[in-house]
């Protein structure tokens, strides 16, 4: 009885929106200290392109996620006009992955 | 008789030649002439590295070729010859104590001359896009972002956050490296976007690339040296030095590494600058690395102290983004995490620095809630940088947690030794200083320090009252906030007055013009200090750095190509009110002298292209030009500029090319020694000492000396 509440308190936490507010503030604040947010705004172009540009371009696509990753990794060019992304091979693959998953929901702040 | 006579007088001519021209032991003295004759105005430069670091003195040649480099210390030197209208002599080996005849080359072509040109010659020819651009249309108009609303805010950009890091216009930068074209598979465009991308300053290049707007700014800077790559020249020519100009001695010395870069030099108390005679120079490595790096300049030894943290997780440059570098590859050759920005001797030789000693959010005393009489006033939930002391006596460090930003430090005149501070960038919107007699007794750094917003008296009444926030509308009733932060930040010398400076919108990126501001202080400055704020002149844009001179006068370097005085005293019109509240009162009270030099084209020619990074009072004849001597450090000029009653003394420093400042100081080793023992010193404060002379990762920061002889010859 014990495990299994336990086991419905944490299905309970993992799909109440507090988990993903602070999901969300926390890839906020990595894409912050990663210095995402020298080249890119949340709407509308800076450098790069807005990240509400991006996940309207990527809408759809179930392979959006590994291919941005990547592109977020080893850098890339032509997509968003002629300057180039470039490349950050500091950044680890789980924590281009939990930028991207933010970018594609339009980087919400909460 | 007559005979007699003649012979007399041809003695007395040699008598006097020689005597103006005798050399000591301890002097390479000798003549430069070309195929044309003597030549007059250029640059004798030796340099040996045969001391602990490497060593070079420079002087300049009188009207009639001759040289004499004073007080050499015993080594054996290259000499050789640098002038405009000439390409480099060849090196000869001399040694102290002999006379050499060296022989100057004229320039081939005028594109050989041109190569040591200052870099404003090269980038001036950057096109500037024209007034009627402005505002901006955005991406999808003209590129130009619509918040650049004149073509001053681009300007002003170029200058406050492209020029402020790098000696623009050199050849280190006006040639794009081919590792940057491949990457760009040849594309100009491309090669310039992965440039910006390169090292360490990858997001602060980004973010002033956003502000020009990235593709406007990155076409304009391609084309730019596209030009030059296809043979384009300068189209202005610069003087060769002259009158005072050729009595100059620059003595400079490698320190730190190749791989850091420095923001400031300092060798002593500004308010008595006999401290620290013949002592050690202290360097000021903002981003690049916590080792503060020393000189000793009698013994000629580099050497570095290594400033902690007070927190491990102190952010570092080991961890912002890159790209690869055409010099460094994908190394990350900065490894600072304590930000040292600027730094102010005391008057016991204790060095004082803006320095971060932990992460950006603030401890709860900062923040509303607090109990801490500033806190109450404008709380402070993050800074960015804040304070250290060092002392040499008994090599320990204080990290002193401050709740206010610091970006540069000078000490009031004041009993309690008071450290007033600048914010730089414009966030926190305040003001802080450091009651460093109570810190130094108490070591209580929560009650020795505090900070005050910056409000105009609006409503004219003489005191502070509630205030309206910056963008809220004039309120009769209240005071007006300013959401600036002071950039140079100077007590005065006169009264109990602090000025300081906001910069102008191409590096505060908010929308509110460069501002002077005084800010009487009060009784209890969190409560009681109010501020008067005064714009330049129409026509003129970006105020950077500060002085004041002995009679009240402030000092600026403007970034419409100017050196800039304030004189309040002249000031005829209320200067509290309602009309005071945008600062465009007392406009009789500025005067304006031109910075030399080319201008960009179709631009005001009352202005001039050249930038300069701050400005420094000569208070006590350090130099050797005057009491009160202002002395701008002019970045495109790759020179110090000072004003001599009225006329501007341009001490340009040949050698490496690409001579780039931030700041000087002055001080008075030996007073009885007349000019042999005072001096200006400063710093390189390129961000990239790599792309000075001709670009190479050999190339150390330095450490200047400056001091003005009676004569070119004088020893």
């Amino acid at each position: 009885m014990k495990t299994f509440f336990l086991f419905t308190s944490s299905l309970l936490l993992l799909n109440t929106p507090a988990v993903f507010a602070q999901s969300n503030q926390e890839a906020a604040s990595l894409a912050s200290q990663s210095g995402c947010m020298a080249c890119h705004k949340v709407e509308g172009k800076l450098v790069g392109p807005g990240y509400q540009d991006v996940a309207e371009k990527y809408k759809g696509q179930p392979d959006a996620l590994e291919q941005l990753s990547q592109k977020v990794k080893k850098g890339g060019a032509g997509s968003w006009g002629r300057i180039p992304m470039p490349a950050h091979p500091q950044l680890s693959d789980e924590s281009a992955r939990v930028l991207v998953t933010w970018i594609l929901k339009g980087a919400p702040s909460q | 008789m007559c005979r007699l006579n003649l012979r007399l007088l041809f003695a007395l001519i040699y008598f006097v030649s020689c005597s103006l021209f005798a050399a000591a032991n301890s002097d390479i003295s000798g003549v430069v002439k070309s195929s044309k004759g003597n030549e007059a105005g250029v640059w004798v430069i030796a340099e040996t590295t045969d001391l602990p670091t490497k060593f070079t003195k420079i002087v300049v040649t009188d009207d009639q070729g001759r040289f004499l480099i004073p007080e050499l210390p015993s080594a054996s030197y290259q000499v050789w010859v640098r002038g405009y209208g000439l390409v480099d002599s060849p090196k000869v080996n001399a040694v102290p104590g002999t006379f050499i005849n060296l022989k100057a080359l004229i320039a081939p072509n005028a594109k050989a001359a041109a190569e040591y040109y200052p870099g404003m010659y090269w980038y001036s020819m950057l096109e500037i896009p024209k007034a009627n651009e402005f505002p901006g249309t955005g991406e999808k108009g003209n590129g130009i972002p619509t918040f650049m609303k004149q073509q001053h805010y681009w300007v002003d950009t170029v200058k406050n956050g492209c020029q402020s890091c790098h000696a623009l216009g050199s050849k280190g930068i006006r040639e794009v490296p081919e590792f940057f074209t491949k990457m760009g598979n040849g594309d100009s465009f491309a090669a310039w976007a992965h440039r910006t991308q390169a090292g360490q300053a990858m997001g602060y290049m980004a973010l002033v690339l956003g502000r020009l707007g990235p593709d406007k700014g990155l076409s304009l800077y391609a084309d730019w040296t596209d030009r030059i790559a296809k043979g384009e020249l300068p189209f202005a020519k610069p003087e060769r030095p002259k009158g005072l100009e050729r009595n100059a001695v620059y003595s400079m010395w490698d320190w730190s590494t190749p791989k850091f870069y420095m923001h400031d030099a300092m060798s002593t108390d500004k308010r008595n600058p006999t401290i620290n005679a013949n002592g050690l120079i202290w360097g000021a490595p903002e981003e690049s690395t916590n080792l503060v790096p020393t000189l000793d300049p009698v013994n000629h030894i580099a050497s570095s102290v290594r400033m902690p943290v007070l927190d491990p997780n102190t952010p570092s440059s080991t961890n912002v983004p890159r790209g690869p570098s055409a010099y460094w590859g994908n190394e990350p050759i900065w490894d600072g995490q304590s930000s040292i920005h600027n730094h102010i001797m005391d008057e016991v030789g204790r060095m004082w620095f803006a320095a971060r000693i932990r992460p950006v959010p603030n401890p709860d005393f900062c923040k509303a809630g607090s109990d801490h009489p500033s806190a109450k006033v404008a709380p402070l939930n993050e800074s960015l940088r804040q304070l250290s002391m060092y002392d040499p006596k008994t090599k320990e460090w204080a990290l002193i947690n401050t709740c206010f930003s610091t970006h540069h430090v000078y000490f009031g005149h004041d009993a309690n030794n008071t450290l007033w501070t600048s914010a730089g960038p414009p966030n926190s919107g305040v003001v802080g200083w450091l009651n460093t007699k109570k810190y130094l007794e108490t070591r209580d750094e929560k009650a020795s320090q505090g900070w005050t917003p910056i409000i105009v008296d609006t409503n004219g009444n003489g005191k502070r009252d509630e205030w309206v926030e910056a963008n809220q509308a004039l309120d009769p009733k209240k005071d007006k906030r300013i959401m600036a932060a002071f950039y140079g930040v100077q007590p005065s010398p006169v009264d109990d007055v602090i000025w300081g400076q906001a910069m102008d919108v191409g590096f505060s990126r908010i929308d509110q013009p460069g501002y002077l501001i005084r800010l009487d202080p009060g009784s209890d400055p969190s409560n009681t200090a109010l501020a008067e704020i005064y714009q330049s002149p129409e026509g003129t844009f970006g105020p950077r750095g500060i002085d004041i001179d002995s009679k009240g006068v402030v000092w600026t370097v403007l970034s419409s190509g100017h050196i800039a005085s304030f004189d309040r005293n002249k000031c005829k019109g209320p200067l509290n009110g309602p009309t005071t509240a945008e600062g465009k009162q007392c406009q009789e009270g500025w005067t304006l002298y031109r910075l030399p030099g080319p201008q960009f084209k179709g631009m005001d020619p009352k202005g001039s292209a050249d930038g300069a990074y701050y400005i420094w009072v000569d208070l006590h004849n350090t130099l050797g030009l005057g009491k009160d001597v202002p002395i701008a450090s002019s970045n495109g000029g790759e020179a110090l500029i000072a004003v001599v009653n009225g006329k501007l003394i341009n001490l340009h420093v040949p050698y490496p090319m690409a001579f780039f400042t931030k700041n000087v100081d002055g001080r008075i080793d030996d007073a009885s020694a007349g000019w042999k023992g005072r001096g200006v010193w400063t710093t390189t404060g390129t961000r990239t000492p790599f792309h000075s002379g001709d670009g190479s990762k050999d190339m150390y920061p330095k450490v200047f000396k400056v001091q003005m002889r009676p004569n070119p010859l004088a020893n």
